[in-house]
């Protein structure tokens, strides 16, 4: 299980570093045939024509298993004897674990003289993609709103202050390390301070230190990255995503990477999103039929289901409540209507409408102050408690699904 | 390690969970690994993403469980996350219609994307609440069978239907494991597909899990 501490472990400085630095030593002897081929690829790749960093971090990947099967296969100037002296060293519940050692020394000799090309190939391709600027620009413009606005619940308090400081150092730290495994770590330890700030703050009424679920999470590490500045987001991301031994990339760590990246796909749309939602919300919010002046919803109370139906009615601007009265009870042969007025609900509470007012001047005067507003057709004398939040229904039900009668 | 029983074999399992915001997702898992509820969601975990150790006959299961956020604004995120998952679990709340059609809707995009290699297992959380019911027994059931995946129902605040729901996903994905190793070795991995479907390891490391103090 990959988790922070188990992948520091592969780096520790136990009874393996010794070997991890003759590993290392062997890497820079040009005349052995691992450190040639070693400074060859390094040369090759640096020099090469493959502009895809993708490509440049898959041939990385390939040349790390194959150099490493070969150092496990044929051993390389005291190497196995080095392992067998280390190996007696050990005590009786300690083991070499002899992949990570060479996985974690190829990183030191393969992966940091190509950091920066790789870098290079990251921001020349998200540069030429767009995704540079559009992380930067979808950034700047969720910095101005609330953590609400970004979604995290209220009751949530976001980290803030020093567990800010902590988090945006490790993000640092991640950012600077070439190292594949400890940037891993420093998301890890990020995410793990996350943890522990909202553990303390969380605090709902009558709610104690939490533990927060994916819901919850992932809005809290977008605005971490909002916060923290980080356009480089998605590189990171990819960079480890690239480099990583695939069974690092399964636990743990594989969860928080994924994570991590799909807070850059939401933010990179950040804005898009948070318009087209604002939109929805004021201006499209109801696409129904009635939404057109001249149709007009009306919320029929049904006393014997307990239920609602809704009815789409044409009312021209100009019908006052007396006319729509006399169409509904036409319609619907109502046998009694001088029992049955129509209402205006607001906030689940009913108002008789005048016979002389026009309802669609004040289903657009509500409209226009961005409220919610509806009307009923019940019997005077009915007492109704309407819900709270009066749904109303979808553009499937106006047009006649089973739910309306 | 050594010491263990010989010719056990270890399976790495991932599940991903998934189901709209306040189904009760979280508080599932957190009962199950931790065995705590309360309504209050008081616990230490990280609750994101969790393990479970079980041994089934001599087999020792790992599962890691990797929550989603079931925000609908979140819903695109799916594919990376149920990625190369052995199991879904689908969770519903039995109080909430739409809930159960989100699940209905995971259930397509999963079997679309997945095939049949991933063991399916939906939920309906919240048996407390019998008398809110909106999802009806024979509706949840009848779908479930529809679609080749196992139904249970759940209440994370009394602890009912939990351990038999994760129980019987193991056995499945151990089923469908085991199934996929014969089939590869008998056709030469031809019907192993792009997605790994297990991943079996000989030795056990031990788990980190925050909060832990071994």
């Amino acid at each position: 299980m990959v988790s922070q501490s188990s992948t520091q472990s592969t780096l520790n400085k136990g009874p393996g570093a010794k070997i991890k630095e003759y590993i290392f030593r062997l890497s820079q002897d040009r005349s052995l045939i691992f450190g040639s081929t070693i400074d060859n690829f390094v040369r090759c790749t640096l020099e090469g024509q493959e502009t895809n960093p993708q490509i440049v971090m898959r041939n990385v990947r390939q040349f790390m298993s194959g150099i490493k099967n070969y150092l496990i296969k044929h051993g390389e100037g005291e190497l196995q004897d080095m392992i067998e002296r280390e190996r007696s060293k050990l005590g009786s519940s300690e083991i070499l674990n002899i992949d990570s050692l060479i996985e974690s020394a190829l990183h030191v000799c393969v992966i940091r003289p190509l950091k920066h090309y790789i870098y290079k190939l990251f921001v020349q391709q998200y540069n030429r993609n767009g995704n540079l600027e559009l992380m930067s620009s979808n950034i700047k413009y969720a910095r101005n709103k609330t953590a609400e606005e970004i979604g995290i619940k209220p009751g949530i308090k976001p980290p803030e202050g020093s567990d800010m400081e902590l988090i945006k150092h490790y993000l640092d730290k991640m950012q600077k390390t070439y190292s594949p495994v400890k940037k891993l770590e420093n998301l890890l330890a990020a995410t793990t301070t996350i943890y522990q700030c909202a553990k303390g703050k969380q605090c709902l009424p009558n709610r104690g230190p939490g533990s927060l679920g994916a819901d919850d999470f992932l809005p809290v590490l977008i605005y971490v990255i909002v916060h923290s500045g980080m356009v480089s987001a998605e590189i990171e991301a990819d960079y480890m995503w690239g480099l990583l031994h695939p069974t690092l990339q399964n636990g743990e760590g594989g969860y928080y990477l994924t994570t991590f990246s799909s807070a850059v796909l939401v933010l990179r749309n950040f804005r898009q999103t948070y318009e087209m939602n604002l939109q929805q919300q004021h201006l499209l919010r109801l696409p129904s039929i009635s939404d057109m002046q001249g149709f007009l919803k009306i919320a029929i109370p049904d006393e014997l289901k307990d239920s609602i139906t809704w009815k789409t009615l044409p009312v021209r601007p100009t019908m006052n409540t007396k006319d729509v009265r006399a169409m509904i009870a036409h319609k619907f042969k109502v046998t009694n209507p001088q029992d049955y007025g129509l209402f205006l609900l607001l906030n689940g509470t009913e108002n008789a409408l005048a016979d002389n007012v026009c309802p669609q001047l004040i289903k657009s005067e509500h409209r226009t102050k961005g409220e919610d507003c509806y009307f009923a057709y019940k019997r005077i004398a009915a007492n109704i408690a309407w819900p709270k939040n009066l749904k109303r229904p979808s553009i499937g039900q106006i047009f006649g699904s089973p739910r309306e009668t | 390690m050594a010491g263990q029983s010989v010719g056990g074999r270890n399976y790495n399992f991932k599940c991903v969970l998934l189901g709209e915001g306040c189904v009760g997702k979280t508080s599932l898992v957190l009962r199950y690994v931790e065995n705590k509820f309360n309504d209050k969601h008081i616990t230490t975990l990280q609750a994101s993403f969790l393990n479970k150790k079980l041994n089934i006959g001599g087999k020792r299961v790992n599962i890691s469980i990797w929550d989603t956020a079931g925000q609908e604004r979140f819903h695109a995120l799916g594919p990376i996350y149920y990625r190369d998952s052995n199991g879904a679990i689908l969770v519903y709340d039995i109080t909430d219609e739409d809930s159960f059609q989100k699940v209905k809707n995971w259930v397509k995009e999963l079997r679309r994307m997945l095939g049949q290699d991933v063991c399916l297992c939906i939920v309906g959380n919240k048996v407390d609440l019998e008398k809110d019911r909106h999802v009806t027994v024979a509706e949840a059931e009848e779908y479930a069978a529809s679609v080749g995946a196992r139904h249970f129902h759940t209440s994370a605040k009394l602890n009912r239907g939990i351990e038999e729901l994760f129980l019987d996903l193991s056995k499945n994905m151990i089923t469908k494991a085991d199934d996929n190793t014969s089939k590869k070795s008998s056709s030469l991995g031809s019907g192993a597909g792009s997605r790994r479907s297990v991943i079996v390891v000989d030795d056990e490391q031990p788990t980190q899990k925050s909060g832990g103090c071994c």
